[in-house]
């Protein structure tokens, strides 16, 4: 179950530092090359990357924090480092599978 | 025939060994069988058999009071096994909750039903007919089936009450993208309309992984393996299987098959021997 669901408009502009301070410390960190080859966890990256965009090989970094232990949150950055600004989150439980 | 085979004799064979082997009750049976007039033919003694002979050896006879049909009903599927078809059959009963993204049109009844059958199409093309079981022990079924292998399918049927699965799916503009995933605890499965589509750039039916997952590759079943394309687990570099990003299937994606089969039949145990 998803309560007090977390809007894109909450989210927009943050950064991976911004994210920290304000989720606390992340549970799991991941850095990634985006292309079409995703998996189902990070296909709806895809709605967010032209086909264009897509051939520049954007790098993502991927944040997720244990909300609570019901909850998860993970964030998408494009760009390495604590400087890379939000593209997409999701929402999810822990029992869920992808 | 359907399930004849031909042995050709070793050095050293005798028609018992060859008998036992394949099930039959002795070597004397399997050379009275009526497919075996040839053989009778060209060694009129069973006991001077020589190596390059053929024996066909058809089905071994059946006791018929040996129960060859079990069923087994379970909170996320039901199995049958039919041993006079060699089939082993497995079916959830997926009850279903249409939704719509934003910008969607409503859902019709033929839309519906379509996305249903797309879902079982895909299912059986991707999971039916690969896996090749077969059986052991002293019970009067495994020994009926000795030296048999069962043929595997899975089915999925859409059912308004009683679902071991409740299914939403979710209808999203084409070519876009969302998130699926089932939860085996809740025994919930999350789709939408693409993942009826194989992905463009890998080989894969989503419909086809979720279902993995809700037939037993759960991290939260029994089997206690799931998703593949994890980066710290054992089988992230075997790109090609389902429960990675693929479409081919291992035999340890029916662990919890062989798991629940083992449990259906005294002193009788399955296991998977080949895959398709």
């Amino acid at each position: 179950m998803q309560t007090d669901e977390i809007s894109r408009d909450t989210l927009a502009g943050l950064t991976v530092s911004e994210a920290t301070v304000r989720y606390g410390t992340p549970s799991d960190e991941d850095r990634f090359t985006l292309t079409t080859r995703v998996t189902e966890f990070r296909i709806e990256l895809l709605n967010h990357f032209s086909a264009d965009q897509l051939a520049d090989a954007p790098q993502i970094t991927e944040v997720t924090w244990t909300l609570s232990p019901h909850r998860n949150l993970t964030l998408w950055f494009e760009g390495d480092g604590t400087g890379g600004r939000y593209v997409h989150h999701l929402e999810w439980s822990p029992g869920q599978e992808f | 025939m359907a399930g004849t085979k031909t042995h050709v004799v070793k050095k050293g064979e005798s028609l018992s060994k060859i008998a036992k082997k394949y099930g039959w009750p002795s070597g004397k049976d399997l050379y009275n069988a009526k497919e075996n007039a040839d053989l009778r033919k060209a060694r009129p003694d069973m006991n001077k058999i020589e190596p390059g002979d053929k024996v066909i050896i058809p089905e071994p006879p059946v006791d018929k009071s040996t129960k060859l049909q079990y069923r087994k009903d379970m909170p996320r599927m039901s199995i049958d096994i039919d041993g006079k078809k060699k089939l082993i059959f497995v079916q959830q009963k997926w009850q279903y909750d249409w939704k719509v993204k934003s910008g969607c049109s409503a859902w019709t009844s033929a839309q519906k039903k379509i996305f249903h059958n797309d879902c079982d199409k895909a299912i059986w093309a991707k999971w039916s007919g690969k896996y090749q079981v077969a059986c052991s022990g002293t019970s009067d079924f495994a020994k009926a089936m000795k030296g048999q292998t069962f043929n595997v399918s899975f089915d999925i049927k859409y059912v308004s009450s009683g679902g071991h699965w409740t299914v939403t799916v979710t209808k999203i503009p084409k070519g876009s993208k969302k998130t699926s995933s089932v939860k085996w605890g809740a025994q919930t499965i999350d789709l939408d309309t693409e993942d009826v589509k194989k992905r463009k750039d890998i080989d894969q039916v989503p419909v086809a992984h979720e279902f993995g997952h809700a037939v037993g590759n759960s991290i939260h079943g029994p089997a206690g393996h799931g998703d593949e394309y994890h980066d710290d687990g054992v089988h992230f570099d075997d790109k090609d299987s389902m429960m990675n990003v693929g479409s081919e299937l291992r035999k340890r994606h029916a662990d919890h098959l062989i798991g629940e089969l083992n449990k259906m039949i005294k002193d009788t145990t399955f296991e998977v021997k080949a895959i398709k």
